[in-house]
């Protein structure tokens, strides 16, 4: 079994307590951290390539490197915590088992980048991770970890949870800025990026919990290790949230990388009452769907993106033949209809039109030439919306249809499932 | 300085700008619908995407800022895919009631989706279905025709400064209106008609009135306040059916008030004077003047001319003032000259882009109490309009001359003056108008021509939009009948012959020029 990193304390007994942290040597990579240059810091994390664990894979260093030194403004971190992408569970559990590592990851990301102040910005749902947040926050800041003058550092830093209020759209990062200034959460249009003008005006970097979980242990074991975990341009190891059909579906801890069959057959023990592999969506729901011959992809942001799918958050979705690829398909596009926030055009009006004609489909009132025009919305809506949600409509739309495309018509032909399920009771 | 390529043509744009302004400056229509030159930029209607080169993207005009070297297309494939794209999106849910939509006609979403568009719906779907909302007493929402563009929204927070509306629910199902159907209640509410660039938003008072296209849209003036704000008179078989801001960006920038607006209902009013009144009964207008002239002329030759009142008002124009003040000065013969003005504002009076209640409505609400002053005074001491009536109170005044003013409102009280001869000018029948023993019909500011000096000392033209009702004309006009028929000889036919003896005689007014006067106006010096 490959080394754990960021679930290596999460069986321990009390985990959560600032004590347990200590034992396991915790704030070591912060006041070490603090007897380096902040630019230093920053060179460190940029060598060891750690790539956003969000989804969009971009590299942590480099996203802090675009902070400009000085500002007239201050300066912000903001740690997204909203993990909304339906398959995804990870930050959850660290920020339940291990909260200590997304606080010391953060301080150490602010003493880098020179903010003063930090907002855990936590999913409305997420009901026992803020408050694990919000009582780890209160160990650190007792312990002189978060306050004036750290350690004898001569750095303030401080860092606050922010409910969120319970919308998908704010885990995109300037929805989230603009939900964390307590606003409507939509996102804003680009440029200024939130590196130059973020929260309150301020420049800001957004960072994922698992990105931030991570800085620590680069930072204590060095940028050599962490490539050494994966491969160089996806080193570390990865929390994969396996869900579906698998006979035992849970949050994993691989190594970046590894084969997506290793992962269902091996780690997850295969598919529910050996049947047969239907479908995987590798990243969570936004990533377009696998077919069964595409599984001896390597799960990391190249590969994936190699056979025109992505990474994504690690959110595994397997799908055995019992599972109908209209309905699965339709009942995303219904999640991403729900969740746009309805600010621009092609997203507010192209998301509910495809799961209006999907459901349709589904339903048994498909009509010839109905998957065109989905494909052609589908093009109407990539690319030329304010924000990736929809893109993130568009793509897995276009992948189920593509992949299945004989599913889809068979069901528009017979006006019925072809593998005999019910339509969806919505 | 910015040297892009839009289309294959080469242009300059400043530094800052953003490719949709450079555009539209050199007259490249980029088709948008969320942008407008006054509001936040929020690039949400994604209608002006453009390629550039070596973007992978298409970007919106609105949001892109300029950059040297650029090279843009606005009418590539890809554009005009994504376009047509954009259009059916915002079409799909559109009841298309253009028949009986009032902004049909000056709808961008209409006219976009003609240049742009496709003929046939590809949407087989249950439309969606909004509930009406009530705004109050100036507004109309229809939200199934709205495109949530969120012009309204942002002209109310960042112009306005009144958050009366608001996003509420979200994506397909999001509605712009207020919280708990609160009325909009701010003095800039019909703006929003405006600023809304589809059918969502229209004014209660104009709805189902006039069709776009059959009305005439004449260029001229508010006369609401001191501001003078510039207007597009909208008219119809000889009605003004509504007032539009035309912008200027010094005046009034793209804004206009619905006190300003409504002004047009008192041009519409019943009560309206069209002919001629002796001791309150119809008479000709001719026989009227004719009867007045002599009586005038009896006092003159009598050499009791300076028995003589006359009050004109800040309420007409520049031309009315100074014909009024000739008549009195050369033909009567009176020193006791007075005029009706507006309150001061000490507020400042320029453009600024604090809210629009802050500085935009005047508290004089006469349009050219400074255009009264320099013409009338012309540095002579002030006639005030109260000391005018006290004097004819004391038997003083044998007569009294009364132009577009209702005395018995500037006294407070029911009754004007008695005099032996009350000679007046009315638009409505007003009170002093009834009192008078002869009055004559009066053209209100959408029925005559001329300048207003505003506050600022801002001379702009006026220009007649409908026919004064009857045989109602302006007081220069009837100031000009009166002289003639004292024998007075004055030649004036055109309000431009007045114009430019104005600006010949009135001190700091020499550059005033009525037939070439720029469309911002021209500025004058207050004495």
């Amino acid at each position: 079994m490959a080394e754990k990193v960021l679930t290596a304390r999460f069986e321990k007994l009390g985990s959560h307590r600032l004590e347990s942290y200590e034992r396991d040597h915790g704030y070591k990579a912060l006041k070490q951290a603090l007897s380096m240059k902040p630019e230093e810091v920053v060179e460190l994390v940029k060598a060891s390539g750690l790539r956003g664990r969000g989804g969009a894979g971009f590299p942590a260093g480099v996203k802090w490197g675009f902070v400009p030194k000085e500002s007239e403004q201050p300066k912000y971190l903001c740690v997204n915590a909203d993990e909304g992408e339906p398959g995804t569970f990870k930050d959850r559990y660290i920020m339940v088992l291990d909260p200590h590592a997304v606080i010391e990851g953060s301080i150490i990301a602010c003493y880098a980048f020179g903010a003063h102040a930090a907002y855990i910005y936590v999913r409305g749902e997420f009901k026992k991770p803020q408050r694990r947040m919000e009582s780890a926050l209160l160990e650190a800041r007792r312990a002189g970890y978060l306050g004036k003058n750290i350690l004898g550092s001569g750095f303030d830093v401080d860092i606050w949870v922010h409910p969120g209020a319970g919308s998908y759209i704010c885990g995109e990062e300037t929805a989230l800025i603009e939900s964390n200034e307590g606003k409507r959460g939509m996102p804003r249009l680009k440029p200024p990026f939130p590196a130059i003008v973020g929260l309150f005006g301020g420049p800001t970097v957004v960072n994922n919990v698992e990105t931030l979980a991570y800085v620590p242990h680069v930072i204590n074991r060095g940028p050599e290790w962490f490539i050494g975990l994966g491969s160089e341009k996806n080193g570390g190891t990865k929390l994969f949230g396996v869900s579906g059909h698998v006979k035992k579906p849970g949050l994993y801890e691989l190594p970046m990388g590894t084969p997506l069959r290793e992962i269902i057959y091996a780690v997850c023990g295969g598919i529910r009452g050996d049947k047969k592999l239907k479908a995987v969506i590798p990243g969570g729901s936004s990533t377009p769907v696998l077919k069964p011959d595409q599984i001896d992809v390597n799960m990391d942001f190249d590969s994936l993106a190699g056979i025109g799918s992505m990474f994504g958050s690690g959110g595994i979705i397997v799908m055995d033949e019992t599972t109908c690829m209209v309905r699965a398909a339709a009942r995303l596009a219904k999640f991403y209809a729900h969740e746009s926030c309805g600010q621009c055009t092609p997203c507010r009006e192209g998301t509910p039109w495809i799961a209006k004609i999907l459901s349709r489909i589904e339903g048994g009132h498909g009509r010839e030439g109905d998957l065109e025009l989905i494909l052609d919305i589908c093009d109407n809506i990539q690319g030329n919306t304010v924000c990736p949600a929809g893109d993130a409509c568009a793509m897995p739309v276009r992948a189920f249809i593509l992949q299945f495309r004989t599913e889809f018509e068979e069901h528009i032909e017979k006006k019925k499932c072809p593998i005999g399920r019910f339509p969806a009771p919505w | 300085m910015a040297k892009l390529t839009i289309d294959g043509r080469e242009i300059e744009a400043q530094d800052g700008q953003s490719v949709l302004q450079a555009a539209l400056e050199c007259g490249i229509h980029i088709p948008h619908l969320c942008y407008h030159p006054a509001l936040k930029v929020v690039g949400s209607c994604r209608m002006c995407l453009i390629e550039i080169e070596k973007v992978p993207k298409l970007q919106v005009a609105c949001g892109t800022p300029v950059r040297d070297g650029m090279v843009v297309s606005t009418q590539s494939e890809r554009v005009r895919k994504a376009r047509r794209g954009v259009l059916e999106f915002l079409s799909i849910n559109h009841p298309l009631d253009c028949p009986v939509c009032d902004q049909a006609g000056e709808c961008k979403l209409q006219d976009y989706c003609f240049e742009y568009g496709q003929a046939e719906s590809r949407y087989q779907e249950d439309k969606r279905r909004f509930p009406e909302q009530d705004l109050g007493s100036t507004l109309v929402r229809d939200m199934n025709r709205c495109i949530h563009c969120t012009r309204c929204i942002r002209f109310l927070r960042d112009v306005a400064g009144a958050e009366a509306f608001t996003l509420y629910e979200r994506g397909n199902r999001t509605q712009v209106g207020t919280y708990l159907e609160t009325p909009v209640e701010t003095p800039f509410s019909m703006n929003l008609v405006d600023a809304c660039p589809v059918g969502a938003l229209t004014s209660k008072h104009f709805r189902f009135k006039g069709r776009s296209w059959l009305m005439e849209k004449t260029r001229t003036l508010c006369a609401g306040c001191s501001r003078g704000c510039n207007v597009y008179a909208w008219s119809q078989k000889g009605r003004v059916l509504r007032l539009t801001p035309a912008e200027n960006e010094w005046v009034n920038r793209f804004w206009l008030c619905d006190y300003g607006r409504l002004t047009v209902n008192d041009v519409n009013a019943d009560d309206r004077l069209g002919d001629a009144l002796r001791l309150g009964d119809c008479v000709d207008p001719e026989a009227a003047l004719d009867q007045a002239a002599a009586k005038l002329k009896a006092y003159v030759d009598a050499g009791a001319g300076d028995k003589i009142g006359v009050v004109a008002s800040a309420r007409l124009t520049n031309e009315d003032n100074y014909l009024i003040r000739k008549l009195a000065r050369e033909v009567l013969g009176t020193r006791h000259l007075a005029f009706v003005e507006g309150k001061e504002d000490d507020r400042p009076f320029e453009p600024s882009d604090r809210p629009l209640t802050e500085w935009f409505i005047r508290e004089d609400k006469m349009p050219i109490t400074w255009g009264a002053r320099d013409i009338i005074l012309s540095g002579e001491p002030a006639g005030d309009v109260l000391g005018l009536i006290a004097k004819a109170r004391r038997g003083e005044l044998k007569a009294l001359l009364v132009f577009g003013e209702d005395l018995t409102r500037v006294t407070g009280e029911d009754r004007v003056v008695e005099v032996e001869f009350l000679f007046a000018t009315g638009t409505h029948k007003t009170r002093t108008v009834e009192l008078a023993h002869i009055a004559v019909p009066e053209a209100t500011y959408l029925e005559k021509g001329g300048t207003f000096t505003n506050e600022e000392g801002r001379v702009q033209r006026l220009r007649p939009v409908v026919a004064p009702p009857g045989r109602a004309r302006s007081a220069w006009q009837t100031a000009r009948e009166l002289a003639g028929r004292m024998g007075a000889g004055w030649s004036y036919r055109a309000t431009a012959e007045v114009t430019a003896e104005i600006a010949a005689k009135v001190p700091g007014y020499q550059e005033v020029d009525f037939i070439e006067m720029p469309e911002e106006g021209q500025m004058v010096e207050h004495a």
